[in-house]
């Protein structure tokens, strides 16, 4: 009888704590979510540098305005790249 | 089994129970986490703030001194304002049987979303006051006891009312429209219109803006008395003199004009109470030229009839006081304002409430009129009230007079009302003179009896003429009828031998024969020996086309009636003809938005003016003087309300408009009110506003344009700055909303976003390539840490030139003091700041005498006799640091007054003192000055040594920094004395007496100034004459704080104007070098310059001075043409207009002038040249050094 108990009383401690792990987890997930959207910066390739007349080991942020042409940004060391182009477009 | 399965139950529920709680518990969770992140952005504050004045919501919004135009609106039936994002609401909060108007500010965050936005218009769509008032209520309101059962309509019959309802024929409502299916309420706002909700908090709400326009009416009625010396008057347009009522339209038309206030202001409902017998919207009865009451003249009170709704002034004839009264209402739920006591501005009206059983009143007297002339009838009456309302029982008792002549004595006669009986009779008697007397008693049934006596005077015989005083109202379609009575036993008895004729006696060059027929109509027999003649006809606006009742006239008359002897009666009567002028309250916007080609729907102007018809014809509007700017302006009456003229048009120009609109009747009568428009050019209008006057739209949202449509713009990445960029966030097609809230309108479109320049480290591939802009589509350009955005890109010591993105040398970092200038040293950000000192300086000073008295409380010793001495103090109060802390010594005598001196100078005082001697409080260095000054009591007899006297000095420690103000303590006959700020604080840490500073010899002058005249000024030394010459282009710059115009090439053909560039007091400073400088302000604009004569500008405009000689820089003249046309120099001509294109064409050469100047001293710090130094200054001593 008191096994039966314990194991009831247990596996009710089970769901609990797996409850509260997907509560916590479901947050966490919410704040990312919310905290930053997600951008991956796009870099000219070896045939768009070939048009706009630059060196092949250049590297370049590329971007794109409403009518689909090209805006990019010479990068010339890493902290150049744009992460977050709204705040740049804005600013 | 049985138990088994229990256990499993019990098991189940309690495993059940458990996953549920936590299932609950986890969404509950989760849906308050998702809230608070959808909310955190938002921020609602509500403040309340009491308003014990009881002012409206306009009034104390403009008592703070707000500006703006805010926008009406009601809160939860209360009056409010919302001024961009905040609502400032005048509710009451009802306690218990007090009610307090506080003002509720609802404000959010200042940087909405859109979101916010629509969170506000919510909050206050939905916002709630007093729940406390109906906290019996359900919320639905079909279950509430209240009802919109106060109407504004007045009826006689259920002909009078709209559709829907009919005319209340009993009751409190007795005479008004009621709505024929009953309608529950909380406030008026869930009544339809006319109509008003009877429930507590409507109540409420009602009388919290009756008090406050009641408030500002008694303002009003102040200022007007402060400016004329008397409260407004009314002898004339007013049904009675003195007195208005909110339904008169003297109100309107009289009362609001005089004391400067709006049509608006009228009672929340605005109905006269039932008075029959009289008209039913104004309580006044035209043919008898009377009122419901009999006007109270002393007490300036007017009492209305029952269930009134309206506001009443009143006043006597001098304007000396003045009783203003509103129907306030609350006192029917026992309810009151405060703070303040507004029983005495509640009319004299006596609400019935519905259920409440209250002190019976017993009938009184209103008005009785009992007169008539020997042979003729009694037309009289009696009129009473009753504040029960009572059913009235009414009783004549004629047995006091005897009734000899007359066919019967007087009798009662019923009239439409209870309240008033006519007293009547066929036939009188002349009684000698003496009246007749009757009693009448009325009885209301509940104990309450009024009983009186009256005489009755009949007046001896003849003929006696009935033509009362009368007044027409014009409208068309109303014809005017007017009735005149004569009567008497000596008229002739054939009608047809009646000679009566009537004359006009005013002089109105009016054509009255349309309405009144001087030669007939015959007269009509009415009674014995009474007879009537009636006038009508129609008064035709077309008959009357000359403004004959542009004003409401008066006309005179005399009728005289002979009688059959010969003998002729006459009488003088007055009939007013009333033209009611038109409604003109509208309330247009005062401000608008200029719409030259009639390019924005939306910026298209409309305003309600008024009524397309007025008085049964059209009324006719017009604009006082029509102004360009209103050219396009035209009143439309097809517009959204047929019945409506609107006032509609596209400003065809910036500025202000001030005009009037008049109002215009078919008879003439006229309205007025000033119109003041203001046009305001704003972002959208097709120009670059600099600013606009709208002040809205740019990066600052402050007016200052950056670009509009193609203007501000470019497409040449060489001619692209960080001011003038790719793209624009305003083009031909954008919709500017009315509210710019924004700064995202008339700027520069993002670097992403189709904006950007060449310089910004994007390449815009649509404008921008590696040849004509490399820095920012070339990887090869430039050094690698020497492009920039800002300075954070740029290495210590150096800043980011944005206009170049290139880094340049940080002229204000510094390494190590040796990079600073003198007075100057680094600190540990690298900037160099002033150097500061600890300086001891002497605030004030004081001198001592031992013996002297300096500190409260100490004993103070003189000698009485020559064997003994007597001891004294001085209290707090007359000794003490109070004028030390202003900077003041206050030295007083033995014999004068002492009060809050800083030394008390004892005459013959004991020599005795402690040693060293005390100087006064605060007073913390002395020293000693002089011993033989005068004499003082020593302890040896007869022993009078010399007196010492100190100095004694407040010195106070302060931080001085260079070039700060400071004191120069510089010491003057023997000690220092300077108590005054009066030096600066040089590169040494030395206070050094300023320029020009009050001296008396050259050492208290600084280095290189001398004292002249007790003024340092810089030394100068005589000098063989010698000219000194300048020279300059055409458009230079010669003077600080000149705006001196350039072109701007990079501006394009379309730029608005050119730009200018001006100098500040250290470029241009006229000192004594003869400095030139030269600048090109278009690609140069950031080079630093200083201490410049003369500023020669390339891309300079010519003739800057517009064709006048331009002139010479501070201390030169002589002007000289040297060259009309120079090789080196070149102007831009704007006469010519030229092309953009800088091809050379365009450019004049420009002229060169030369001023001259003659000199014959020279001083210190002056350009020199000797023959070894070719750049020297002149130094302290008056010679020429190396710079």
């Amino acid at each position: 009888m008191n096994k039966k108990k314990i194991i009831i009383l247990s596996s009710l401690l089970l769901v609990l704590i797996v409850v509260i792990v997907l509560l916590f987890t479901l947050n966490n997930n919410n704040k990312e979510n919310e905290g930053q959207k997600e951008y991956t910066p796009m870099f000219l390739n070896e045939e768009q540098k070939q048009e706009f007349g630059l060196n092949p080991e250049t590297r370049a942020q590329v971007f794109y305005d409403d009518k689909g042409k090209a805006i990019y940004r010479i990068i010339r060391k890493d902290s150049d790249i744009i992460t977050n182009p709204e705040a740049v477009d804005s600013k | 089994m049985k138990k088994i399965n229990k256990k499993s139950l019990i098991k189940k529920t309690i495993v059940f129970s458990l996953l549920l709680f936590s299932f609950i518990v986890f969404f509950k969770v989760k849906a308050q986490t998702e809230n608070n992140y959808s909310d955190q952005s938002d921020a609602i504050a509500v403040k309340v703030i009491p308003n014990p004045n009881h002012y409206s919501i306009s009034t104390w919004y403009s008592n703070q001194g707000f500006i703006g135009s805010p926008q009406s609106l009601t809160v939860d039936g209360y009056e409010a304002i919302r001024n961009g994002r905040t609502v400032y609401v005048n509710a009451a909060n009802v306690s218990d049987d007090k009610i307090y108007t506080n003002i509720y500010v609802i404000s959010f965050s200042q940087q909405p979303s859109e979101k916010t936005v629509d969170i506000l218009g919510q909050i206050v769509s939905r916002w709630e006051f007093n729940d406390n008032l109906n906290e019996d209520l359900s919320e639905d309101l079909s279950d509430n006891p209240n009802t919109c059962i106060i109407s504004s309509y007045n009826c006689d019959t259920d002909e009078d009312c709209s559709e829907g309802q009919s005319c209340s024929t009993e009751g409190e409502t007795i005479g008004t429209c009621l709505l024929e299916e009953e309608k529950n309420c909380l406030i008026d706002d869930d009544c339809p219109s006319g109509y008003f909700c009877n429930s507590p908090k409507a109540i409420v709400i009602r009388d919290t803006k009756r008090i406050g326009m009641l408030e500002e009416m008694k303002t009003a009625l102040s200022n007007y008395y402060k400016r004329n010396g008397n409260y407004p008057t009314f002898s004339a347009g007013t049904y009675l003199a003195d007195k208005s009522i909110s339904v008169w339209p003297s109100w309107k038309e009289k009362v609001l004009p005089e004391i400067a206030m709006s049509p608006t202001y009228t009672d929340v409902i605005n109905r006269i109470g039932d008075c029959p017998g009289f008209d039913k919207d104004t309580c006044w009865n035209v043919e008898e030229r009377k009122f419901y009451s009999e006007p109270d003249y002393q007490s300036l009170e007017l009492e209305l009839p029952e269930n009134s709704y309206v506001m009443v002034y009143t006043t006597n004839s001098e304007g000396s006081e003045y009783n203003l009264c509103s129907s306030l209402e609350t006192s029917k739920i026992e309810k009151r304002f405060e703070p303040g006591d507004y029983s005495g501005s509640a009319c004299q009206t006596n609400f019935t409430v519905s259920g409440q059983t209250g002190e019976n009143k017993a009938p009184e007297l209103v008005d009785f009129y009992l007169e008539s002339q020997s042979d003729n009838e009694l037309n009289g009456y009696i009129r009473v009230k009753d504040l029960n309302k009572d059913n009235l029982d009414w009783s004549l008792d004629t047995s006091m007079s005897d009734w000899s002549g007359w066919i019967s004595p007087p009798r009662l006669i019923d009239t439409s009302s209870n309240y008033e009986k006519k007293i009547y009779a066929e036939k009188t008697a002349y009684n000698n003179g003496d009246p007749y007397k009757i009693k009448v008693t009325v009885t209301d049934g509940n104990g309450g009896q009024y009983e009186e006596e009256f005489e009755i005077q009949i007046n001896e015989p003849g003929v006696y003429i009935e033509a009362e005083n009368s007044t027409h109202t014009l409208k068309v379609g109303v014809p005017f009828k007017y009735s005149l009575y004569f009567s008497g036993s000596t008229l002739p008895e054939n009608i047809e031998d009646i000679n009566y004729g009537i004359s006009k006696i005013s002089d109105q060059n009016i054509d009255i024969t349309n309405f009144i027929q001087l030669e007939a109509p015959r007269p009509e027999k009415v009674g014995i020996n009474r007879y009537k003649v009636t006038y009508e006809g129609d008064i035709n606006p077309d008959d009357y086309q000359n403004d004959e009742f542009a004003e409401d006239v008066r006309l005179g008359f005399e009728i005289s009636v002979d009688d059959k002897n010969g003998r002729e009666f006459k009488k003088e009567f007055y009939i007013d003809i009333i033209s009611p002028k038109p409604p003109l309250d509208f309330s247009c916007p005062l401000v608008t938005r200029v719409n030259t080609e009639h390019t924005s729907d939306i910026n298209e102007y409309s305003c309600k003016i008024g009524k397309k018809t007025y008085l049964g014809g059209e009324v006719e509007y017009s604009l006082s003087n029509t102004q360009a700017k209103l050219e396009n302006f035209t009143f439309n009456d097809e517009g959204y309300n047929p019945n409506m003229v609107y006032l509609e048009g596209y400003p065809g120009s910036t500025g202000s408009v001030n005009t009037s609109i008049i109002a215009k009747t078919v008879f003439g009568a006229t309205s007025t009110k000033i119109f003041n428009l203001k046009i305001n050019s704003y972002c959208g209008d097709g120009y670059l506003g600099d600013p606009n006057t709208e002040r809205k739209g740019g990066p600052y949202n402050d007016g200052y344009e950056l670009c509009e449509g193609v203007l501000g713009i470019t497409n040449s990445a060489t001619s692209s700055t960080i001011n003038m960029q790719y793209a624009c966030t305003v083009n031909s097609d954008t919709e500017i909303p009315l509210e710019i809230s924004t700064n995202n309108y008339c700027t520069f479109s993002g670097y992403l976003s189709g904006g950007g320049y060449c310089g910004d480290y994007f390449c815009q591939s649509s404008y921008e390539d590696t040849s004509n802009c490399p820095i920012d589509c070339s990887d090869d350009v430039g050094e690698e840490n020497n492009y920039c955005i800002d300075s954070s890109d740029c290495e210590l010591g150096y800043k980011c030139n944005t206009l170049s993105g290139s880094c340049v040398i940080d002229e204000d970092y510094c390494g190590s003091n040796d990079d600073c200038e003198t007075g100057f040293e680094c600190n540990s950000e690298n900037e160099c700041e002033a150097k500061c000192w600890n300086k001891t300086e002497t605030v004030a000073t004081v001198n001592v005498f031992r013996g002297d008295a300096t500190v409260p409380g100490e004993y103070t010793r003189k000698p009485s006799s020559w064997e003994f001495a007597y001891d004294f103090t001085y209290d707090s109060s007359q000794i003490n640091d109070t004028f030390i802390n202003v900077n003041q010594t206050n030295v007083c005598q033995w014999d004068g007054e002492k009060n809050n001196c800083t030394v008390i100078r004892i005459d013959n005082p004991y020599c005795y003192q402690p040693d060293p001697l005390v100087c006064p409080t605060g007073f913390n260095e002395r020293e000693l000055v002089e011993t033989a000054y005068t004499k003082c009591w020593a302890d040896g007899f007869n022993d009078w040594p010399d007196q010492e006297i100190f100095e004694c000095r407040k010195n106070v420690l302060f931080e001085r920094c260079y070039n700060e103000p400071c004191r120069t303590n510089t010491e003057i006959n023997g000690y220092e004395t300077s108590k005054d700020i009066d030096g600066l604080i040089d590169a040494s840490g030395n206070c050094v007496y300023m320029d020009n500073q009050y001296c008396i010899n050259d050492s208290e002058c600084n280095d290189g100034y001398e004292c002249t005249n007790h003024e340092c000024v810089v030394k100068c030394w005589d000098a063989e004459e010698q000219t000194k010459t300048i020279q300059f282009t055409e458009g230079a710059a010669v003077k600080p704080y000149i705006d001196y115009p350039y072109f701007d090439q990079t501006a394009g053909p379309d730029a608005p104007s050119n730009p200018t560039v001006s100098f500040n007091s250290q470029q241009i400073s006229n000192s004594n070098s003869n400095k030139e400088c030269s600048l090109d302000p278009v690609i140069d604009s950031t080079e630093t310059i200083e201490d410049c004569t003369i500023v020669n500008l390339n891309h300079a405009l010519c003739e800057t001075s517009g064709g006048n000689e331009p002139e010479c820089p501070e201390g030169y003249n002589n002007l000289t043409l040297l060259d009309e046309k120079s090789d080196n120099y070149y102007c831009w001509g704007e006469a010519e207009n030229p092309s953009p294109d800088n091809s050379g064409i365009d450019w004049r050469q420009t002229k060169i002038y030369e001023c001259t100047k003659t000199i014959n001293e020279f001083c210190v710090g002056e350009d020199c040249t000797i023959d070894t130094i070719s750049d020297g200054t002149i130094n302290s001593n008056g010679e020429c050094v190396n710079k």
